[in-house]
């Protein structure tokens, strides 16, 4: 049987974790992936509402408080190959866990009109959901209060 | 430092700004620019969803470990509880970023300009649910069984090395967390002898048990008065000590008295039960009033038989003339919620609620009643003005 531990190590890895939610996905415009580059900028308004910009678009949120908690489980060190089952718990392999504090949310949003001379040049090319004109209750969102 | 291929400058964020025709002097003064880490990939990071309780217990530092079982599904185990893992998809993009602070944090924050460079570690399209399940113990007894223990080995020749089961052996072999299993083992009367878990052979258990009580006669002590060092000097010569102390344990509550002494107060619907499991295991069905005779006989005298003691070990059938009792042990039906009604559909067509609980009661989910249990997977109808419940489906027989 696969077994993995899976422990908060305190002081490995940064301490403040944030988890952004978007409707869309994000692509890499020149097709090198995403690592690397940079996304877009995150702005608060003085009413504490998230702006967003990537490329084209402005993303507008909210903060929201997590009613179930997120962890991120990271791998520490590679899971057993076939047949590595009945080790100790100290050997066995570790996954870090480090939980996500809180979330924005980004829903609404509107493009920048930009012209031609104002390129707005981002190596990434954030897509909007198309789903985003179905009702609310169509789109799987995550729980949140 | 992040690494980042080109880390943004002020100017260009304000430029930025400019284009997405927003003012500076409406926002708070702290900008952040959002990069993926050159290391970013959505292959390494899983997203799992927690419940406030585990939470805590991680940050208290707490570990947790997930199963995986060939043929199973993976579960997720806390010390004391376990979770099935499922996988909901979304159709957002999930992205975890660390250096960034959030509205909240930021109300009587710096007054002057500050740039962050925050770091996106990963994004995911999906993230695993926990759902509280029940573990999958049945397999704990299976393996027990393999070497049940029928007291010390008369020679070295009978003690056989394998098939015997440390608590870690167990534990990576059974789906279930740590207290569950500590709890089921406590339940089927296991005993750690030599560091292995084992199960003990029933009528080595009966045999123990017949010494308490036959000593406990012998003595007239009150059943609830059983001094555990007497039980040990009287019983050591027949049974190791540890052994007559663990049938102490399984059929009584331990307590010290003003004194200081251990002792049991034999618990009479435990050992009631025994007695009726060894009667009925030996006949396919019993003559419902003969066995009643025969059961309080066999019970130690001062302790009474009730039919109630028999709930999830037997059946009583009322419409048999005569009326009869047989063996039914819920832990021998089957575990999945679906082939458990099915099982009990099969063996009598309908149900009454009371006859039929002691044996879906384990099914519940936290906060879920039996009663519940029966409006999902079964229906209902009054027969002779009592509410009864029979199968929804068709019947497998």
């Amino acid at each position: 049987m696969v077994q993995i531990v899976i422990s908060s190590k305190a002081g490995e890895g940064p301490d403040e974790w944030l988890l952004v939610e978007l409707q869309g996905e994000m692509l890499s415009r020149q097709n090198t992936g995403l690592a690397g580059n940079l996304m877009g900028d995150l702005h608060y308004t003085k009413e504490g509402v998230p702006v967003l910009i990537v490329g084209h678009h402005i993303l507008y949120g909210k903060q929201v408080k997590l009613e179930k908690p997120f962890a991120v489980l990271m791998k520490h060190s590679g899971l057993p190959q076939e047949g590595e089952f009945l080790l100790g718990e100290d050997e066995l392999p570790h996954d870090i866990i480090q939980l996500l504090q809180g979330q924005l949310s980004m829903e609404h949003r509107h493009l920048i009109s930009v012209g031609a001379h104002h390129p707005l040049q981002s190596p990434i090319e954030f897509q909007q959901n198309i789903s985003q004109d179905l009702p609310k209750d169509s789109k799987k969102m995550i729980n949140r209060q | 430092m992040p690494e980042l291929e080109e880390v943004r400058g002020l100017e260009e964020v304000r430029a930025t700004l400019q284009i997405a025709k927003l003012k500076e002097e409406d926002l708070l003064p702290v900008f952040h620019c959002l990069s993926f880490r050159r290391s970013a990939a959505a292959a390494d990071y899983h997203l799992l969803e927690l419940d406030p309780a585990l939470c805590a217990q991680i940050q208290a530092g707490e570990s947790l470990i997930i199963r995986g079982d060939k043929d199973e599904h993976a579960v997720l185990c806390s010390e004391e509880k376990t979770y099935d893992l499922k996988i909901a998809d979304t159709s957002n993009l999930l992205l975890f970023v660390t250096g960034c602070r959030t509205p909240d944090q930021l109300t009587d924050g710096p007054q002057h300009l500050q740039l962050v460079q925050a770091e996106i570690w990963g994004y995911a399209n999906s993230y695993w649910e926990l759902r509280r399940q029940r573990p999958k113990l049945k397999k704990l007894k299976k393996l027990l069984l393999e070497s049940p223990y029928s007291g010390p080995p008369i020679s070295t020749q009978d003690e056989v090395p394998e098939s015997k089961y440390t608590m870690q052996d167990l534990l990576d072999r059974i789906q279930s967390s740590r207290e569950e299993l500590e709890a089921h083992l406590h339940t089927i009367h296991a005993c750690e002898i030599n560091g292995c878990w084992r199960i003990l052979e029933f009528d080595y258990e009966l045999k123990l048990l017949g010494h308490v009580t036959q000593l406990v006669d012998s003595e007239s002590w009150s059943f609830s008065k059983v001094p555990l060092r007497s039980c040990l000097e009287e019983l050591g010569p027949l049974e190791p000590t540890a052994m007559i102390e663990h049938c102490l344990n399984c059929y009584g509550r331990r307590y010290n008295t003003d004194e200081g002494e251990v002792m049991f107060a034999l618990d009479e619907d435990k050992v009631c039960r025994a007695m009726a499991l060894m009667l009925l295991q030996n006949a396919v069905k019993f003559n419902l009033s003969e066995f009643q005779e025969v059961w309080q006989q066999s019970v130690p005298e001062g302790m009474a038989t009730r039919l109630d003691q028999l709930r999830g070990l037997a059946l009583v059938d009322r419409s048999s003339r005569p009326e009869t009792v047989f063996l039914l042990k819920v832990e021998d039906l089957p575990d999945d919620t679906l082939e458990r009604f099915n099982a009990l559909f099969s063996l009598r067509e309908k149900w009454t609620q009371d006859d039929i609980e002691p044996y879906i009661q384990d099914l519940c989910g936290e906060k879920q009643t039996t009663g519940a249990l029966l409006t999902k997977h079964a229906r209902s109808s009054v027969q002779n003005g009592i509410k009864v419940y029979n199968s929804r489906r068709p019947v497998a027989t």
